[in-house]
């Protein structure tokens, strides 16, 4: 609770108040004042559009998995992670080449399809919040007890209306909390977008603009908006979402009847299958071409000479892992009694779904704002080496997905075991050591995992935190936009690297679910 | 034989917000009884059975256990061992770790944990399942070794939270027997919770009989069944018919009630006064059929005329639903063998009833419908 509440929550609150004084130079400049508005309502719109176009094809995606042939679906599931577990940058660069002129699209066109601006950032925000709305979904599909529809079935309905009016129903919030998680990454994503942006700016890639530019004004203005509109829409979804009516009570037999066609099936899951690999997956893998290329026209052999522009690299990358895993296990330390208290309820009703809110901040909250937030405070403070203020801003970040996981594992486990346990004689300790460490470990592997990669992968806060040092997706960016001159044989392999070793994250983690299973 | 403890229960409360699940109540259990706690959804006997266990804490009233003040001590510490109704065998051990699980987390060593284990297990024929994970096991054999795990434990006290609730009908039935048998063999001191009166009829010692918080009647099985305290537990235990009456008149040795449209019946009771409001209450299995008056030497019956409104065959028994003359309706319960067959629909009888079996109860103030609601 100390932890959560010193570490995590207040330095970021603190962090905002402080820069406060330095809004009021912004106010004076109506120019800087437009752009910054400007970037600000483009990073809500963005995030709404995005979270619409996920929806609307997760939910077909998400029933293929979960109704189609097993090993169909299966093939399908593991393909929707491939942009959840691709760094950002890495995704964004990725993106970047595919629409390109030397991408795969221009080989059918012969010039580039897409140049950097608002389109691409909108397929790149799609593709890589895809994934949660999936993840979501799938979850709660699989869980979804047919019967229902069964019922409707018998009772005359076409299959497309059981759906439509007793499914999707009784799934909205599973809807609404995929609108929120993909909504939420699309405000957040700072790396990738500032790849594919081109002269579009939003919020985030101002912040970071305005701090290249050294501009301190625009950098705290929206930074504080970005935080508390974040934050309103966030408990505008999550209050409004479920009190949204479907339109359940009207029928349209004949339509109804034909969109419930084999043949109309069949054309709905070809069409999401082909934007979902057309946008979503060929962009994301793309980068493995141009890697692959490098590896063998002598970058590599550059590479591991530790010599130039690489020693920065591999001191980043380095520096990357070791935040990666202080951070992995101060949340493992911290976040366990943190996820214990939320499942079990700990601290009563209200004073738990407070945590449960307050745990959310982070995740809602865009990270390159929350990075500045937390720069502010710390450098403030003045007591923390650049290293740890990295360091504490990573936790930060990542500390709710640490405890989200965890909490859903503890909750899953029965109250009723715990009790028994301490009839039997078990001390509290004994109980948490013998009976729920067991039964979540696989949640706690995981939940690791997604910790870990989740700091690795962080841009926007860290290139907001640090002066001198930089991670490796921070310094992956510098390279891609020029900022530090090299190849681009270079760059390609700076990043497959990134990727490859975060694939070997994804292998893990599929490995251990796959053994709970 | 160690001594065995008493539980004492006084002037319990315990409130969840502005509910109030446990109020003002009070009771014993002997050593090595078996007790069961029946009562509606509820009704705060889960509650019970977790405040005795030490699970959750009283709000007002004081907790014994083998005479000493036990709300202080912490559940790990009580020697109560509480079983849920789904056993709560952990998942992840096998059975033999299960068992050994009690004596472990008291410090005991490993050898001596699990050679306590192995006894308990060959001791419910469990000896050959010691590897097996508890989700390859039947209900029955799960319900064993919830058991083993609790008295390797040497725990004095078993707290069942609805052990048979979820076992299929027969094997219910069976495993009743052998769950008391176990308990006292074991010495242990169980209290039983359990929304099923036939259940608890068949294996307590005594049974309480809980009403929102409240103990409405505590008694043994047959005192419950015969003589209930109150009109809710003649409804919940057993079931009867309750008849709206009003005392004619009251003689030293029995009473006369008039019920709807001045039918008059003769009654044992003779504690309620002249023209009280009052219900009759006659079990089903009291209530006799035949197709003229009966009138027999060790004293007249009620013989009131009816018709069949319909009639159920139950297998040992057969059920007829009867309009009497004055239109009041009666359920009556006869053994299948007292019968050549069940009456036909719409055929003219003559209800024949006791008047020591017959029961008199004050109308209640909330009303006879509320009084009697389970839920």
């Amino acid at each position: 609770m100390i932890f959560f509440l010193g570490l995590v929550l207040l330095p970021p609150i603190f962090g905002i108040v402080l820069k406060l004084d330095k809004v009021e130079e912004i106010l004076r400049d109506p120019v800087l004042l437009a752009r910054s508005w400007s970037a600000i309502s483009w990073s809500f719109i963005l995030a709404f559009v995005v979270s619409v176009l996920d929806l609307a094809l997760g939910v077909p995606l998400a029933w293929l998995i979960v109704r189609s042939n097993p090993r169909w679906g299966s093939i399908i599931d593991t393909l929707t992670d491939i942009p959840f577990i691709i760094p950002t940058v890495a995704l964004g660069f990725s993106t970047l080449l595919f629409w390109g002129p030397e991408g795969m699209a221009s080989l059918f066109l012969g010039r580039a399809v897409l140049t950097p601006g608002l389109v691409l950032v909108v397929l790149l925000h799609f593709a890589f919040s895809l994934p949660v709305v999936v993840r979501v979904m799938v979850g709660e599909l699989s869980g979804y007890r047919g019967t229902f529809e069964i019922a409707a079935k018998t009772l005359g309905a076409e299959p497309f209306t059981a759906v439509r009016t007793v499914t999707l129903p009784i799934l909205r919030p599973a809807l609404v909390a995929s609108f929120l998680l993909s909504f939420a990454r699309s405000l957040s994503e700072t790396g990738a977008t500032i790849v594919v942006a081109g002269a579009f700016e939003n919020g985030p890639i101002l912040i970071k603009n305005a701090k290249d530019a050294g501009l301190e004004g625009p950098l705290s203005f929206v930074s504080f908006i970005l935080i508390a509109g974040s934050i309103i829409a966030f408990l505008l979804i999550k209050y409004l979402g479920p009190k949204l009516k479907l339109p359940v009570s009207r029928v349209w037999p004949k339509t109804e009847r034909k969109l419930s066609e084999p043949s109309a099936i069949l054309a709905r899951d070809l069409a999401s299958l082909s934007v979902f690999i057309l946008v979503v997956i060929a962009p994301s893998l793309f980068i493995a071409l141009p890697s692959v290329r490098a590896v063998f026209d002598g970058t590599l052999k550059e590479a591991l000479s530790n010599r130039g522009v690489w020693s920065t690299y591999w001191q980043s990358l380095v520096l990357s892992y070791v935040i990666g895993m202080i951070v992995t296990a101060a949340n493992m330390l911290t976040g366990m009694p943190m996820a214990m208290l939320i499942a079990r309820r700990r601290l009563g009703k209200t004073a738990t779904s407070l945590m449960d809110g307050l745990v959310n901040i982070p995740i809602v909250v865009p990270s390159v704002a929350l990075g500045v937030s937390l720069g502010s405070f710390w450098r403030t403070v003045g007591v923390l080496p650049e290293f740890w203020v990295l360091t504490v801003s990573h936790l930060t970040i990542t500390y709710t997905y640490f405890v989200r996981a965890m909490s859903a594992a503890i909750e899953s486990v029965p109250s009723y075991l715990e009790d028994t346990a301490r009839t039997l004689g078990a001390r509290p300790l004994t109980v948490f050591r013998r009976i729920i460490v067991p039964l979540t470990k696989y949640s706690l592997f995981a939940g690791a995992i997604l910790t870990f990669t989740r700091s690795v992968d962080e841009t926007g806060a860290a290139a907001a935190v640090a002066v001198d040092l930089k991670t490796a997706p921070v310094l992956l960016v510098d390279w891609i936009r020029g900022t530090v001159a090299v190849s681009s044989s270079t760059q390609s392999l700076g990043v497959g690297i990134l990727v490859a070793i975060s694939f070997i994250g994804l292998l893990a983690l599929r490995l251990a679910m796959r053994r709970r299973r | 034989m160690t001594q065995m403890p008493s539980v004492k229960l006084v002037d319990i409360v315990k409130r969840f917000g502005a509910i109030t699940a446990i109020n003002r109540l009070s009771m014993d259990i002997a050593d090595e009884e078996y007790v069961c706690i029946l009562g509606p959804t509820g009704s705060g006997k889960t509650t019970l059975l977790r405040l005795i266990a030490g699970l959750t804490t009283p709000d007002e009233g004081e907790l014994y256990i083998d005479d000493k003040p036990a709300i202080e001590v912490p559940a790990e510490e009580r020697g109560a061992v509480y079983v849920p109704q789904q056993y709560a065998l952990f998942p992840h051990l096998t059975v033999l770790e299960n068992v050994a699980f009690g004596p472990l987390a008291r410090g005991v060593s490993e050898h001596e944990a699990l050679r306590v284990a192995r006894e308990m297990l060959e001791m419910m024929r469990l000896g050959h399942r010691a590897n097996s994970k508890p989700d390859e096991l039947s209900g029955g054999m799960q319900q064993r070794v919830a058991l083993a795990r609790g008295l390797a434990t040497k725990a004095k006290l078993l707290l069942l939270d609805e052990p048979l609730g979820a076992l299929d009908a027969r094997l219910h039935v069976e495993l009743r027997y052998k769950l008391r048998e176990l308990a006292e063999d074991s010495g242990m001191t169980t209290i039983h919770v359990t929304h099923d009166q036939a259940e608890a009829m068949a294996i307590s010692d005594r049974v309480a009989v809980l009403r929102e918080g409240r103990i409405r009647q505590y008694a043994t099985p047959f005192h419950i069944y015969m003589r209930p305290q109150s009109l809710f537990v003649a409804h919940f235990v057993g079931g009867a018919n309750f008849l709206q009456a009003v005392v004619a008149r009251r003689h030293p040795e029995e009473s006369v009630l008039e019920l709807h449209q001045g039918l008059k019946i003769t009654v044992r009771d003779t504690t309620h006064q002249s023209a009280e409001e009052v219900v009759a209450v006659i079990r089903e299995d009291h209530v006799n059929i035949g197709e003229y008056a009966q009138e027999v030497d060790s004293g007249k019956f009620n013989n009131i005329e009816g018709e069949i409104l319909s009639s159920r065959f139950l297998g040992s028994f057969v059920s007829h639903q009867i309009r009497l003359a004055n239109g009041d309706v009666l359920m009556s319960k006869t053994p299948t063998q007292r019968l050549e067959k069940p009456f036909p629909v719409g055929k003219k009888i003559v209800v024949y009833f006791k008047p020591s079996d017959t029961m008199v109860y004050s109308y209640p103030p909330i009303g006879l419908s509320r009084e009697l609601r389970v839920l």
